[in-house]
């Protein structure tokens, strides 16, 4: 039989004696895909692929959005105290105080005392090295009445 | 993929096993193996050199012995959680199958996965968590609201009177300025 032109068929499963073996490990991967995609090979391929490829690209995009949430947070934590997220990391950069963004979220989050002091550390720090303007501008357009 | 294709879960202990004190989650050790082939040639030896040893050691630990004719050779563990682990050890030598042996008796019985957290803890805050009132007023805690002085407009831009009255103050002080500086005299 002439196989060469079936071989050459794009998206084709190679044939082979591992064939069975090759498909088998692709499909692991269509755990939780809807409908033929999950059984059939030469469908699901491209899903797969696909698949593997948002993970890979999801992998770098975690540790941005990561970054930029704690970035939030922290900033969000320090106007409370009227410090500037931006300013407050400067504070505690000149106080050789070296905590990462993720240890200061948390701190932020479930020791609030901490973090506050943390905040005090920094703004005596920022007014000992002369860094003008320490209080943060007033955030505009927040009606809340004195309720909050 | 794979957060769903690869399972994960987070650091778990047996009843925090060794705060106290360390209980062998290895239950039952069952050695399945055959009298003739070459391949079960490792766990025989295993059997016949360190198997005593083992059992010694490990008074808690059950070992049983399954010669099966023409079966490939397996260790299979259980665990105080009902869950059980086998490893096959076909062409092993005695010196792996020890390794293996170890290997087991260490581990917990809880599923090998990849760990989201590295760590866990019952009391996250000690200080209490944040809530939107941790960092407010207290005397809020007591006053009626709606309040009349609290209600009250706070503008953020300065009205045109402040405006008015601010330019008038600079005017006059730059007047008294120049008015010092000529004729001695301010306004």
């Amino acid at each position: 039989m002439f196989l060469t032109a079936v071989n050459c068929i794009r998206g084709a499963p190679r044939v082979g004696p591992a064939k069975f073996w090759r498909v088998q490990q692709y499909l692991r991967f269509s755990w939780g895909f809807r409908g033929r995609k999950r059984h059939c090979y030469r469908i699901g391929m491209r899903y797969i692929h696909k698949a593997l490829v948002y993970a890979t690209q999801g992998r770098q995009l975690k540790k941005i959005q990561m970054h930029k949430l704690w970035d939030m947070r922290i900033d969000a934590a320090a106007q409370e105290h009227n410090l500037t997220g931006c300013n407050f990391c400067e504070g505690l950069a000149r106080s050789n105080i070296q905590l990462d963004r993720k240890v200061l979220t948390d701190l932020a989050i479930f020791e609030p005392r901490t973090f506050q002091s943390l905040v005090e550390v920094s703004k005596r720090r920022l007014e000992e090295e002369g860094i003008a303007d320490v209080q943060a501008p007033r955030p505009q357009g927040v009606f809340t009445r004195g309720m909050l | 993929m794979s957060h769903a294709t690869i399972p994960s879960g987070f650091v778990k202990s047996a009843l925090q096993n060794g705060a106290g004190r360390y209980v062998c989650q290895l239950q039952r050790l069952t050695l399945v193996f055959c009298k003739s082939s070459g391949g079960s040639r490792g766990l025989r030896d295993f059997v016949e050199k360190h198997l005593l040893e083992f059992t010694q050691k490990n008074p808690g630990v059950v070992v049983y012995l399954q010669p099966r004719r023409h079966r490939p050779p397996k260790l299979v563990a259980e665990y105080l959680n009902g869950r059980r682990e086998e490893i096959p050890v076909a062409t092993h030598n005695d010196e792996t199958i020890c390794q293996w042996v170890n290997h087991l008796r260490t581990h917990s019985g809880n599923e090998t996965v990849r760990l989201r957290k590295t760590w866990h803890t019952d009391t996250p805050s000690i200080q209490g968590p944040w809530t939107p009132f941790t960092n407010k007023d207290t005397r809020l805690n007591v006053t009626q609201l709606p309040s009349e002085e609290l209600s009250r407009f706070q503008p953020t831009e300065p009205s045109a009177t402040e405006k008015l009255l601010r330019l008038a103050e600079q005017l006059r002080a730059k007047d008294a300025v120049k008015g010092g500086g000529e004729t001695g005299t301010p306004v």
